[in-house]
């Protein structure tokens, strides 16, 4: 039972990074529905349809400012003569409420604030200190909504939210409400009345105005003092004015005019609810529903500060991935005119002395006599070709025998592994030069030859080959062609640039046999042994280098489970690669190149980045929610455009056609993702220090066996 | 390599994974909390004639605002406290609370 478990890695992590998912995206959802935020400006439509709604009643539109509706009959309240009950929309704001609020103090005069619920979240302390001034709290919606426009969950919502808010920030309920973009009642309209009514509903008393100063389109203080005054003289008013939403220079000013003048004349300024001798109108607030507040409250700011790290985030993960495009075309561009100009020295290739193949196969039946067949019409002059054959409980073996073919060797084993297998045949094999090729892999006719020309510079002790997909079939076998396009042609030459190959593909590689004594053989210790085997030659002082005319062909997984498992294997092994090699960072010399360079790329652009892309898909589907759309939109076909034009670049240098390029955009939704957890998968294996199904015992014996020569 | 013979850090790492769950649990909850609507609450009664429009409206009894469940309100006391002054509202004007009376007709079904 317990190797079914190990077989699949361990699981629980899953979870976690649902749970991380969930909370991320909410409170990146919390956060664009704040932010979506207006306030102190007109409608943005002229009229809110009103079709099929019935019209509002004259008690409402020919009555008081002030509301109720949840009763068996409307019943509207005006302000009395000589009272003016002024107003303040929008706020609570940092800059200009605090100044409103000395203004009312320096005259003695109260006013009512209905304030919009997520800002009250954002200055808690300034709703406080308005209630402790003596002054009215009124509920303004949430975010500054339309709710005649609005649909009925949101003007629900909106409710629930300030209310909460408001509950967190005083332990208090308000049950005033003024609905954001209204006026006098007889400017409402059918739908004002729906979101009334539906306020009403909920336990509310609206309260619209008297007097619109329009002051959020700054007419000019004296504009703002002349709409505030009432006609005739000594009428009572609810005033509306704005402490937020915008500059409120003038405001604030007229303010002070306004109560310095109607003072003069016998007017008192005082709250709604005193004016028209009502009871205070805030109610204590339960516990819960304070706490409701408090939650609201943190998840706001908390989802604040996550949005603005993720934004960071994202602008580092764009930048690295545009500096990893533009090193790699760089690198590139300079490889190809540098292997170009020393082809046209060369004059054609070399005979290097006699090459030994060794092929490692464990039940690669299907594949072994294509391989052995392509290896023997290879023109390279001196070829011997050792199959070595690891325990396969298929006809591997007999296949090869069966084909007959003249330098054709198979050496049989105990099942023990790839490595084991290799240093097998390296041990049979006759020659100084080395061709290491996988069991299920075609070479050109040419490969061989092309592959071991490097080694004219005795300085070179490995040479990578160029690997294409075989099977490029379907939409999974287009993207992993171009992967392989990619990664070969881009990344592999920037590595022959820098001096820091951390992979001779197991595929199609060659080596000096001193190299490989030099190191002990191919070592067995990782899941990556072609990896784990490139970094020790390196590091033993070896140049290794590409060369990217020799070419082989290989099968790629056909499901996206196959896939997984190859991935999962070559993640996790080459982090074991990297960690059984992490003391190059601090070497001198190759070693060094090495670390500083190859080690960082993969541990920034194989680990790091894809750890971060999770969180960059959540940004991106809350970016094409809440963010302007259009942006979003053309963020997204820039990179994709210089994606799709760097691929072509591959394309082209590899003479691929271009017709694959199509399946690019396609590329972000299922292979992105399943390449990032593939990552994730592997470095919480590697944390855990789980036991996996086939990495089994660690076999040592070919290796040691070797380094006995 | 990475195989962890004793079992220590898994251990190690499966307490902290547990105590991540916890952290994000918890960060949901607080995360959907605020939307949750709290129960509604009796408003204030207005007095009924303290207007200009309506000398003596008769509002709607305070059952209509109640709770559907009833459970933290209780209408009858609040028809009798509602209109009674509390301090925190200093701005009005003294005379108008003093002519408040509470509903004519509570507990009218």
């Amino acid at each position: 039972m317990s190797l079914h478990r190990n077989l699949r890695g361990p699981r629980a992590h899953w979870i976690l990074l649902l749970l991380w998912t969930a909370v991320l995206f909410g409170a990146l959802c919390l956060n664009g529905y704040v932010h979506g935020i207006v306030g102190g400006s007109g409608r943005s439509s002229a009229a809110p349809p009103s079709a099929g709604l019935p019209a509002v009643p004259t008690e409402v539109s020919e009555g008081g400012p002030i509301v109720r509706l949840d009763g068996d009959r409307v019943q509207t309240r005006r302000v009395p003569d000589h009272t003016i009950a002024l107003t303040f929309d929008d706020g609570p704001d940092p800059q200009w409420t605090p100044q409103v609020l000395d203004t009312l103090a320096k005259h003695h005069a109260h006013a009512t604030f209905f304030v919009v619920g997520s800002r009250v979240n954002e200055h808690p302390e300034l709703v406080r200190r308005v209630l402790a001034e003596g002054h009215e709290l009124g509920s303004h919606t949430f975010t500054h909504v339309d709710l005649a426009t609005a649909p009925a969950w949101q003007r629900d919502l909106e409710l629930t939210l300030t209310d909460n808010a408001i509950a967190g920030a005083i332990g208090r309920q308000v049950t005033l409400f003024r609905p954001p973009f209204t006026a006098s009642p007889s400017a409402l309209t059918p739908a004002d009345m729906r979101a009334m009514r539906a306020a009403a509903d909920a336990g509310r008393i609206v309260v619209l105005t008297d007097l619109d100063t329009r002051d959020w389109q700054r007419p000019g203080v004296g504009a703002i003092v002349k709409a505030a005054t009432p006609e005739p003289p000594g009428t009572g008013a609810v005033v509306l004015m704005h402490d937020g939403g915008g500059d409120r220079r003038q405001t604030v000013a007229a303010l002070d005019q306004l109560l310095e003048k109607l003072t003069i004349e016998g007017y008192t300024f005082t709250t709604v609810s005193a004016a028209t001798g009502a009871p205070d109108s805030t109610i204590p607030a339960t516990g819960m529903t304070r706490l409701r507040g408090d939650a609201l409250r943190l998840a706001q700011v908390s989802a604040g500060w996550l949005a603005k790290v993720l934004v960071v985030f994202f602008a580092m993960a764009l930048f690295l991935t545009l500096l990893r495009l533009g090193l790699q075309l760089a690198c590139a561009a300079v490889h190809s005119s540098r292997t170009r100009r020393r082809r046209r020295a060369a004059r054609g290739l070399r005979y290097l002395g006699p090459v030994s193949v060794v092929v490692p196969a464990y039940n690669e039946a299907a594949n072994i006599a294509a391989t052995v067949r392509s290896l023997i019409a290879n023109d390279y002059p001196d070829l011997e070709v050792i199959v070595v054959d690891d325990g396969s409980t298929d006809a591997t073996a007999e296949i090869v025998r069966r084909l007959r073919l003249p330098g054709v060797r198979v050496v049989r084993q105990p099942n023990g592994g790839k490595p084991a297998a290799l240093n097998t045949g390296i041990e049979h094999a006759m020659h100084e030069l080395l061709v290491l090729v996988d069991g299920d892999t075609v070479l050109a006719p040419d490969a061989i030859g092309r592959l071991v020309q490097p080694f004219t510079d005795p300085s070179v002790g490995a040479v990578s080959g160029n690997t294409k997909v075989a099977n490029r079939r379907g939409m999974l076998g287009r993207w992993q062609h171009l992967e392989y396009v990619i990664g070969f042609n881009l990344d592999r030459r920037m590595f022959d640039i820098g001096e820091c190959m951390p992979t001779v593909p197991g595929a199609i590689g060659a080596f000096r046999r001193v190299a490989l004594a030099d190191v002990g053989g191919v070592p067995g210790v990782t899941l990556a042994e072609d990896t784990d085997l490139t970094m020790s030659v390196i590091r033993a002082g070896w140049r290794v280098v590409y060369e990217e005319t020799a070419i082989a062909w290989t099968e790629a997984p056909t499901s996206l489970r196959q896939l997984w498992r190859q991935r999962y294997r070559w993640c996790y092994g080459t982090m074991q690669a990297m960690w059984k090699h992490r003391r190059s960072l601090v070497q001198r010399g190759a070693g060094g190149r090495l670390g500083r360079r190859g080690l960082a790329y993969l541990m920034l652009f194989q680990i790091a980045l894809p750890l971060a892309a999770p969180a960059v898909d959540i940004f991106t589907v809350y970016g094409l929610v809440f963010l302007p759309w259009l942006q979003i939109a053309a963020l997204w076909l820039a990179l994709l455009t210089v994606q799709v034009l760097s691929s072509a670049y591959a394309l082209r240098l590899d003479r691929e056609r271009f017709r694959p390029l199509w399946t690019l955009p396609l590329q972000q939704i299922v292979y992105r993702q399943l390449i990032y957890l593939v990552v994730i998968q592997s470095l919480v294996t590697a944390l855990l220090g789980s036991r996996l199904g086939w990495q089994g015992p660690t076999r040592t014996g070919a290796a040691a066996a070797l380094a006995r020569q | 390599m990475f195989v962890d013979r004793s079992g220590r850090r898994r251990r190690l790492l499966t307490v902290i994974g547990a105590a991540l769950a916890v952290a994000l649990l918890t960060s949901l909850i607080v995360l959907f909390a605020g939307f949750v609507p709290g129960n509604r609450v009796p408003l204030p009664g207005w007095p009924d004639a303290g207007g200009h429009d309506q000398p003596a409206p008769t509002f709607g009894p305070p059952e209509v605002m109640t709770t559907p469940d009833g459970s933290t309100t209780h209408p009858a006391s609040s028809t009798t406290t509602a209109p009674v002054p509390t301090t925190a509202n200093p701005g009005q004007g003294d005379e108008h609370r003093r002519t408040a009376r509470p509903s004519k007709s509570p507990g009218k079904p």
